[in-house]
Formats: C-alpha cells, sequence, structure tokens
C-alpha cells in the first residue's frame, strides 16, 4: 500500500531516484495510488526466451551494458498498422507497437502490466480526486526541446478532445481539469476517483507530443512522428514501411542499444513467414499458428511468448429475439466445444475461456469455470426458452483473418444443438458500422491484450448501460445491468488492487451468467525472430516493449 | 491521323469525367466508410456521425464532389483520409515501382511468347506445339498468387536467390532492383505470356492458310521470308489488340501481386483503400489506372497503321 512504484533491479532507474522514491512514498499521506497486488503477476509461463544474464544497473553514463552489444538496426514484419502515425488516434495493434518506441507517456507498464516511471519519475494522490505527478528533468523532444508540464497537460487535453476524435478519450473521461503549476509539476482533478486512472496512463496511445509540432502540421500528427522515446522518426511510405533510428538523447541512459528499428508491412501472414525464413526481416509478430511449430524446431529461430490475455469472443445482440432471453445466450455457451475453436482455428495455441473473459497473468484475471460443453444442457435451455427445435441464427463473419474458419466452427458446433447458422461475410468497415448501429444477431470479436491495462478500461465501454461519458459508448451488445454498472463504478473508488480484485471477480461472474458475449478462448501471441536477436522479453498482452532493450548478436 | 487523335483525345476527356462520376459515387455505395472502419468498435453511432464531420463525409455527396472534381482540374487529388498526406505526393512515390514492374513483366513476357507462338505454328500440332500449347495453358490456368507462393518457396525460402518480399528503386541500385522485381514480375508477366503466345500461335495458323501464302509459297519464296513479310505481318494484329488488353490487365495483376511481395507501388495503395473505405485515394487510383487503359487502348489503335496499311484513321 505505502509502495508507489513496482521497481525492478535490471529496470532503468538510477539507485538515487529509486531511493528518492521511497522516500517519497514514505513521507507522502497514504496514497491511494496503484500497488502491485501480493500476488504478483508475472510474464507468461509457456516458451519465454531465455535472456542473457540481466544487464547491471545502469549508470548514469551511456555506456553499453557488459555482456551487449550496441548496434545494427532490427527490420520488424508487421501485419498491418502503418497507415498514419499520430498516437493519439491509432487503432491498430502496429501504429501502438510503433508509437510506443517514439513517444513517451508520464507512466508505462511493466513486465506485469503495472505502471512504472516513464516521464513521470513519482506520483501521488493529494485527496482522492487529485494526483500530482513530478516529471523528469531533462529528458527532451526529438527536437531538442525539454518535456515539461505544460506539454503533459496539452496532450491530455488533445486527447480528451473530442474534434480529435480519439478513442481513448475514453480511459481519461474521469479527469476534469489538467494544471502545471511548476515546469516539472502536474496536476490532474478528477470528476470522481478514478482506481483506473495511472493504468490507463500507462497506455501507449496516451503519449506526449510537443504541441509546436502538431502546429506546423497543420493540426495533426498523422504524417510525422516528435516524441521523447528511445526511437526518432526518420522516414515514412504510408501503410509499408516506417525506419526510426536511435535516439542518442534518450533519458534512460544505454537505452537503446539498437541504431534503429525498420518496420515492414507485409498483410499477408505466409509473407511473413517467408521474409523472415529467408532473412528479409529480423522479428514477425504475430506468428501465424500453423508456423509456431516448425520455426521453434529451427536452431536459427527464436520464438517467444505463449499464453496471453488476449481473448477472443462472439458478441450477441441482446435486443434482439431470441437473443434476448438469456437461456438462449447460456444454450450457445454450454452448446460449443471450445476445444474445437481451439485446435482448428488457433492450432492448439489457444486455451479454451470457460469462465471470466479476463484470466491470468493478468493481474485481475480469474480462471473460474461457470462453462463446460454439455450440449445435453444446451438443448435443455433452448427447449425451456421456447425453442425446442432451435432456431435460424445469422453470424456475421469479416475479413479478419481468424474469422472465416471461426464462423465455420461455430457453424458446424452449434448445429449440433439444432441452431441454423447463417454466415453473412461482410469486410471489416461493414462489421464495424453494422455493430455499432446494432444492425447484427452475432459477430465474433477479438481483444488485444495491448488495448487495456485495467479491468475498468475493458469493461467500461463495453458492458456498461451508458459506456463512458466523453469518447461515447462501443457497447454494441446492448447490453444493461444495473447491478453490474454499480460494480464498475465501486470498482473505481478502490484504489488498493487487492481489494479491487473481487470486485471484478464479481463483475466477471455476472458477465459470464449474463453472456452478453459468449466467451471463446484465449489466444496465445508469439514473436518469432533469429537467433541473434537478443534480450527480448514478451510482455503477457503482447506488446514489444522491450525492443529499447533489445540488441544483435552478430 | 491528325484529326484521330484529336477527337480521341476529346473522348479521352469525356472518359475520363465518366469515370470521376461512377467512381465518386460507386465507392459510396459500398456500406461502411472511414469513420466505421477506423472507430466503428469503439463508439457510438451518435459519435460515429459526430467524428464523420471531422472528416468532412457529412457534407452533401453533390458538394464533395464537385469539391474534388475542382481539385483535379488544378492538379491537386486530395488528401488520404487515413494518412493525411497529399495523394499526388503518394502517387508521385508509388507509380515508377509499379510502371518499372509492369515494364518488366512486359520485357519478358511479349517476346517470348510471340517467338514460342511462331514455333507452335510453324509445325502444328507435332511435338514442339504439344509443349507450347500445354505449357499456355497451364499459364491461362495458373492463378498469379500461387504461384507467386510456389516461387517465393523455392527461389526465396530454400534457395535464398531472390528476396522474398520488398522492393529496391533503380535509382538505388540497378543490380538489386532487378532482383527485387524478378520474382513479382515473373508472376505477374505469365498469364500475358500464356495469352499472347496463344492468340500468336492462332493468328499464325489462321493467316498461313490463306490462299495468298500459298501463292506466295507457289512462287517459290523461302518458307523463312513467307513468314516474316506475308504472315506475320498480317497476324499481329489481333496479337496487338491482345498485347493491350493484357497490358491494362497487368495494373489490375498488380494489385496482387504487390500485396504478396510487399512492393509499394499502386496496387498495394488502391487495394487498402479499398479495405479503410479511404475515398479520395481510392477515386485517384481507380482514375489512373482507367486513365491508363484508355491511353494504352489509343496506342494500340494508332500502331495498326503502321504493322497495317491498309488500316486508316482518316
Amino acid at each position: 500500500m505505502m509502495m508507489l512504484l513496482s521497481h525492478r533491479s535490471n529496470r532503468s532507474l538510477t539507485s538515487i531516484t529509486a531511493s528518492l522514491l521511497l522516500l517519497l512514498a514514505a513521507c507522502a499521506p497514504p496514497p491511494p495510488a496503484q500497488a502491485p497486488p501480493a500476488a504478483a503477476p508475472t510474464a507468461p509461463q509457456a516458451p519465454v526466451a531465455t535472456k542473457p544474464p540481466a544487464a547491471p544497473a545502469p549508470t548514469t553514463t551511456s555506456a553499453t551494458p557488459a555482456g551487449t552489444k550496441a548496434g545494427g538496426v532490427l527490420r520488424i514484419g508487421t501485419e498491418a498498422g502503418l497507415d498514419q502515425l499520430d498516437p493519439h488516434t491509432v487503432v491498430i495493434g502496429w501504429q501502438i507497437n510503433a508509437a510506443q518506441n517514439v513517444y513517451s507517456g508520464l507512466v508505462r507498464p511493466g513486465p506485469d502490466l503495472l505502471p512504472q516511471p516513464d516521464l513521470a519519475t513519482a506520483w501521488k494522490y493529494t485527496d482522492p480526486t487529485t494526483l500530482e505527478f513530478t516529471l523528469r528533468q531533462g529528458a527532451k523532444f526529438h527536437n531538442g526541446r525539454e518535456v515539461v508540464a505544460d506539454d503533459v497537460k496539452y496532450s491530455l487535453d488533445r486527447i480528451r478532445d473530442p474534434k480529435t476524435a480519439s478513442s481513448y478519450a475514453t480511459n481519461l473521461q474521469s479527469i476534469d481539469s489538467i494544471e502545471s503549476p511548476e515546469k516539472y509539476r502536474v496536476v490532474i482533478h478528477l470528476k470522481n476517483p478514478d482506481a483506473a486512472l495511472l493504468n490507463n496512463l500507462a497506455l501507449p496511445a496516451i503519449a506526449i507530443v510537443p504541441k509546436e509540432v502538431v502546429d506546423q502540421n497543420g493540426g495533426t500528427l498523422k504524417t510525422t512522428m516528435v516524441g521523447s522515446g528511445p526511437f526518432m522518426f526518420k522516414d515514412w511510405v504510408p501503410g509499408q514501411k516506417l525506419t526510426l533510428v536511435k535516439n542518442p538523447n534518450y533519458f534512460i541512459p544505454g537505452q537503446p542499444l539498437l541504431d534503429g528499428l525498420e518496420f515492414t508491412v507485409l498483410t499477408d501472414p505466409t509473407a511473413q513467414v517467408n521474409a523472415l525464413r529467408s532473412g528479409q526481416v529480423d522479428f514477425i509478430e504475430p506468428v501465424p499458428t500453423k508456423d509456431i511449430r516448425s520455426l521453434r524446431d529451427d536452431p536459427s529461430m527464436l520464438v517467444t511468448g505463449g499464453p496471453n490475455v488476449s481473448f477472443v469472443g462472439v458478441t450477441i445482440n441482446v435486443s434482439k429475439k431470441p437473443y434476448d432471453d438469456v437461456r438462449v445466450r447460456q444454450a450457445l455457451s454450454w452448446g460449443l466445444d471450445r476445444s474445437a475453436v481451439v485446435d482448428k482455428v488457433y492450432d492448439g495455441f489457444a486455451k479454451p475461456l470457460l469462465g471470466p473473459p479476463l484470466i491470468p497473468p493478468f493481474w485481475a484475471g480469474n480462471d473460474e469455470k461457470y462453462y463446460s460443453y454439455d450440449p445435453a444442457k444446451a438443448k435443455q435451455l433452448l427447449t425451456d426458452a421456447g425453442y425446442p427445435n432451435g432456431f435460424k441464427a445469422t453470424l456475421l463473419i469479416d475479413n479478419q483473418a481468424y474469422q472465416p474458419p471461426l464462423g465455420v466452427v461455430l457453424q458446424s458446433e452449434w448445429k449440433k444443438i439444432g441452431i441454423d447458422v447463417q454466415i453473412e461475410t461482410v469486410d471489416n468497415a461493414v462489421s464495424n458500422q453494422r455493430w455499432a448501429k446494432g444492425d447484427f444477431e452475432m459477430w465474433p470479436l477479438r481483444w488485444w491484450g495491448s488495448d487495456f491495462t485495467d479491468p475498468d478500461g475493458a469493461f467500461r465501454p463495453t458492458f456498461m448501460c451508458k459506456g463512458s461519458g466523453s469518447g461515447g459508448s462501443y457497447n454494441g451488445t446492448r447490453y444493461c445491468n444495473a447491478a453490474f454498472d454499480g460494480l464498475m463504478d465501486k470498482g473505481l473508488t478502490i484504489s488498493n488492487p487487492d481489494e479491487r480484485k473481487p470486485i471484478y471477480h464479481d463483475a466477471m461472474k455476472m458477465l459470464a451468467d449474463d453472456l452478453p458475449w459468449i466467451f471463446l478462448v484465449s489466444f496465445d501471441r508469439y514473436q518469432a525472430m533469429k537467433a541473434y536477436v537478443k534480450n527480448f522479453t514478451a510482455y503477457p498482452n503482447g506488446s514489444p516493449y522491450s525492443l529499447r532493450e533489445v540488441w544483435l548478436d552478430k | 491521323m491528325l484529326r484521330y487523335l484529336v477527337a480521341k483525345g476529346l473522348s479521352l476527356v469525356a472518359v475520363e469525367f465518366g469515370i470521376t462520376l461512377v467512381v465518386f459515387f460507386l465507392v459510396r455505395l459500398v456500406p461502411g466508410d472511414i469513420v466505421d472502419y477506423l472507430y466503428g468498435q469503439y463508439m457510438s453511432s451518435e459519435r460515429l456521425d459526430e467524428v464523420r464531420g471531422l472528416f468532412g463525409l457529412d457534407r452533401p455527396a453533390v458538394v464533395q464532389y464537385l469539391d474534388w472534381l475542382g481539385g483535379i482540374l488544378h492538379g491537386d487529388l486530395g488528401k488520404s483520409l487515413l494518412s493525411g498526406r497529399p495523394i499526388v505526393a503518394d502517387i508521385a512515390l508509388r507509380l515508377p515501382v509499379t510502371l518499372e514492374l509492369t515494364a518488366v513483366a512486359i520485357a519478358w513476357s511479349v517476346p517470348l511468347a510471340i517467338v514460342l507462338g511462331l514455333v507452335a505454328a510453324r509445325h502444328p500440332y507435332g511435338r514442339i506445339d504439344g509443349v507450347v500449347s500445354a505449357a499456355g495453358l497451364l499459364g491461362l490456368a495458373t492463378p498469379s498468387f500461387w504461384l507467386a507462393t510456389l516461387l517465393v518457396l523455392g527461389l526465396s525460402v530454400h534457395l535464398k536467390w531472390f528476396p522474398a518480399i520488398g522492393f529496391v528503386p533503380m535509382t538505388d541500385n540497378v543490380v538489386e532492383s532487378l532482383r527485387s522485381i524478378t520474382l513479382p514480375a515473373l508472376c505477374l508477366g505469365t498469364t500475358m505470356a500464356a495469352a499472347v503466345m496463344r492468340m500468336t500461335r492462332s493468328a499464325m495458323l489462321d493467316v498461313l492458310a490463306r490462299d495468298y501464302i500459298r501463292t506466295a509459297r507457289a512462287k517459290g519464296l523461302r518458307e523463312m521470308d513467307v513468314g516474316r513479310r506475308h504472315a506475320l505481318k498480317n497476324a499481329l494484329v489481333p496479337v496487338l489488340t491482345i498485347i493491350g488488353i493484357e497490358t491494362g490487365k497487368l495494373l489490375g495483376g498488380s494489385l496482387i501481386i504487390e500485396q504478396i511481395f510487399a512492393i509499394p507501388g499502386i496496387g498495394q495503395y488502391a487495394a487498402s483503400s479499398v479495405l479503410t473505405r479511404d475515398y479520395p485515394v481510392l477515386q485517384a487510383t481507380v482514375l489512373i489506372v482507367a486513365t491508363f487503359y484508355v491511353v494504352i487502348n489509343t496506342l494500340v489503335d494508332v500502331s495498326y497503321v503502321l504493322v497495317d496499311p491498309r488500316i486508316t484513321y482518316g
């Protein structure tokens, strides 16, 4: 509770800063800030790359840590998402992954997904609705100007501005106003206590940007990147290639080790694997499941990653008949052999989700099993609901790679309990549109772990009656349960993660009973790289945060 | 001839105008727009409508169309809704890439196809003709994406002769540029080679059966001269036609090939703009490809005059 930060010896804090922070923590009034839960979740258990011995605690000189080699460019194959560069309006995974290497935030997620210092070295709640940050001194934007409190205020206000059209405005909805009273001090005033805020501020999209660069580019950051992170923008071919170079003045000494990063978009997963094998790229993420085994067996390759907090489910429009009857939704959940999804869609690299959507190692995760495969029970529920012979259903399927095979599996599974599923194939722009409008019956949706750091950020806009204030709801299912909303609001007023956790476990039990989504599987995420890529750490949400620590042994 | 070219030029303008109308309103008939694509999962319907306003998509379609048309007349194709970059600048980057790819595809496929077609026609239904004709059928029937996958697996992944992906501009390094373009150009040109070969063969066979060929042979001309002076020239007209059509198709084929090999050309640009509903980019790329079609067909029409003096444009 008194511990403000999760601080690790191999993390990049000087011991002086660390002691200062501990001192600060000791002096501050009991702060309702995040502390790591008692049983700190660790990185995923399954295949994680062996890391070289941890680098010694960095000193203030920018010497290369012992046992590592500086230099070289890491060439990364990405599946999509270099269409525009504004970190505040990103929507696609790899855009965020590129942005997090160029921009810094106030805080950033650690390997346990809990916030760690970034531009802010310390923070405390002076009262439950006032959060104060102390900024790092001497951190510079890539244009040479120092990052100060005004930049933080400007950036957070930019995300909150409806004109920016940032989908992350939702994550900052509790903020009332932001002040920058001193050069290195930021004060955030809240409308209501928000225990999730600190986690939300660690999202890579909540990036601190320089106002003058936005102004120079006509109010947008879509076409250039000027941050204060480990890499600097060099060149960009939209939708195709992004070249970043080392920031020699990065505020964490000894980072980054690489001279640069080069992202190439390869929309075809097979092309990604081919490019890795033939040596045009050094690193790909995610790895197509059918290639994981052969890449693992290849001694010139290294595969990292594994079980992950990302998941996929089928969203259901609960305002439509017959889905408005919870027994029908429960029948869909009982009457589904999730191992078929695991085997046929994910080649075995997934785990059935038999209950709540959030599972360990996410800190609020829960492994309860509320459902199993029980077609008899499903049929009974359908009979009780007045559909003894099943019914005709329409499943919306779009052009994202996982959707068509998933559609076929669901169709054949549900046929066994008498539900005749018609698949309607559209492309992603249409499925998104119809979901938002409520013009659908069922549509699979995938949730990347990198999209959330807090259960509130995940659940509030998705399952609450009204969604959130400023960003607008993305509750496409039309699910509304006042008791669930109550739990969500209660969860924000409690600061201790250990005390918060049961609230979200209750909320997930409620979701499992009400089933606005049929939660299907939690899928693994793997990165594959050439064996000479060293020191990559897989985060449990799949984010390649550790690229700044990566070096090449060649 | 001049009058013909002027008339053709005027009709080109009319065709272009028609294309702008069709492409502008056609892309808007497809459900879903860029706001749905980007934010549909994250915002309510009401909020999506607000954001649509930020993209200028709430204005009446006619106003948007006139706005776009006015821009085109000033050489401005607008800005990408997705990247915010001027489309003219992006096309200037990407068009040379697609042109290089297409040029290399034509450069290997057309001469090879014509030679093979002639050889096959020389001894119809013989052994050589059998092999060439079978190869032609196979070439027509093989989907380019499948061929691409096979070639990449064999020549890139296993033998490492060619890069599996990517493109090196001619101006950077000529050898590397040709290496990077070899596989894509090979895949892209296959269908064209097959089509041109089959057309050359059948046109030659058709001509060789004519009376004047028999006369030429009867008066003692060597077979070589019969072929060159009498047969080939007459057979070339349908071959030129099919070359024109197939060249147009190459631009369409580059859509797929550029995706597979991650080549930053026009096809890739167009394909991604379809999925993201980036209207201005889609409109601009369709407009450019359509213009190419029209220009190539005009060139083919003009070239008839050169090979066949009986054809004139008064």
